[in-house]
């Protein structure tokens, strides 16, 4: 198994779990999901009831098909990048306008987005581009828990991006 | 001899350790913002020596003092996030040529990043006020980050008022500044 075929696994689950995680995070909090949508998103409220249940539901249909198989990886992560652009198009837009903006991405719905919410965004999707441009056949079985542990700590690290710079800043706390 | 299987089931079991680790992490940090959060906080109370806190101006590069020992001065600490905050800046605007005239140094405390807030305040007269100082220093201020928000430090560097733009000592402070400016009508 060739380092590129490793880390085309690698970023095949790491993505996989990203749109795992993010349909979970806005599922379980699915009325704070619609509300953010209304509000921070200006999605009309009658709009909002049915789009964030798409949604969630898009992105846990993504995440299956990009977990299962390389081959159904590579219609679902051209459909998530299509969806992860128009949001992050959005989501940039309404920083730059309103300079608060609640995203409710991965379920933090509390808390504004803030510029390393949109660089993790950015990061998401160079890393789709670049699996769908340039990602090789599966590795073989032997590796595949390494890679599949390499993707939960990656996944870890850019959902929590924002927090872990917060802890390394060491930031003061905050009401 | 340990087989290559053996080696990067090890090596999976570790990359999975160190994720559970980071997951408990930020779980133990955001327990910890939830505890702070809980903790009663207070405005700084008249009376209260304010620390010195130096920052930035937004229109400038010579830091300076915002507070401490120095002339009467008023702290305002206003946000792009807060809508009151975009409706008081004409009332601001207002204020200064009669603060200048009665000594008053007004600063516009924040702690937004620079390209925001000259998207606030725009061409207002107020940016002209805006000095950026850092989280803690600002929290330092304003620990509740009460938003549009004041703070009048006397010449000692003593809190004199704080509260919130539009509460009885801010209107009481515009009453003196008008009066100072026009005595003859505050007179009768």
């Amino acid at each position: 198994m060739s380092a590129a075929q490793f880390a085309a696994d690698t970023v095949r689950y790491a993505l996989g779990l990203l749109l795992a995680c993010a349909a979970l995070g806005k599922g379980v909090k699915l009325a704070s999901f619609r509300e953010n949508l209304h509000e921070s998103f200006r999605v009309p409220a009658a709009a909002a009831i049915w789009l964030a249940p798409f949604i969630v539901l898009t992105e846990a249909v993504l995440a299956v098909a990009t977990l299962a198989a390389v081959e159904s990886a590579r219609p679902a992560l051209a459909a998530a990048l299509l969806l992860f652009c128009i949001f992050s198009a959005v989501l940039v837009h309404r920083y730059l306008q309103e300079g608060v903006v609640r995203c409710a991405c991965f379920g933090e719905s509390v808390r504004a987005v803030s510029a390393f919410d949109l660089l993790r965004n950015l990061l998401i999707l160079a890393a789709m581009a670049a699996w769908l441009l340039c990602a090789p056949a599966a590795g073989t079985t032997a590796l595949r828990p390494l890679a599949a542990g390499t993707a939960v700590l990656c996944t870890m690290l850019l959902i929590g991006l924002h927090d872990i710079v917060s802890i390394l800043r060491a930031e003061e706390l905050a009401p | 001899m340990i087989s290559n299987d053996i080696l990067y089931l090890i090596l999976a079991l570790l990359t999975f350790s160190a994720a559970l680790n980071l997951l408990l992490t930020l779980r133990l940090n955001r327990t910890v913002r939830r505890l702070a959060a809980a903790i009663p906080r207070t405005m700084l109370q008249a009376g209260e020596t304010v620390p010195a806190v130096r920052g930035q101006p937004l229109s400038g590069r010579t830091p300076l003092t915002v507070s401490g020992d120095g002339p009467p001065a008023a702290l305002l600490f206003l946000s792009s996030a807060c809508p009151k905050c975009r409706a008081k800046l004409p009332e601001i605007a207002r204020l200064l040529p009669l603060a200048r005239k009665a000594g008053l140094t007004i600063h516009l405390v924040s702690m937004e990043p620079a390209w925001r807030l000259r998207r606030f305040l725009g061409t207002s007269e107020v940016s002209q006020l805006a000095v950026r100082v850092r989280r803690h220093d600002y929290l330092a201020l304003n620990p509740l980050m009460a938003t549009p928000g004041y703070l009048f430090v006397g010449p000692s560097g003593m809190v004199e008022a704080a509260g919130l733009i539009g509460d009885d000592n801010w209107f009481s402070l515009c009453e003196q500044l008008e009066a100072e400016e026009d005595p003859g009508e505050a007179a009768a």
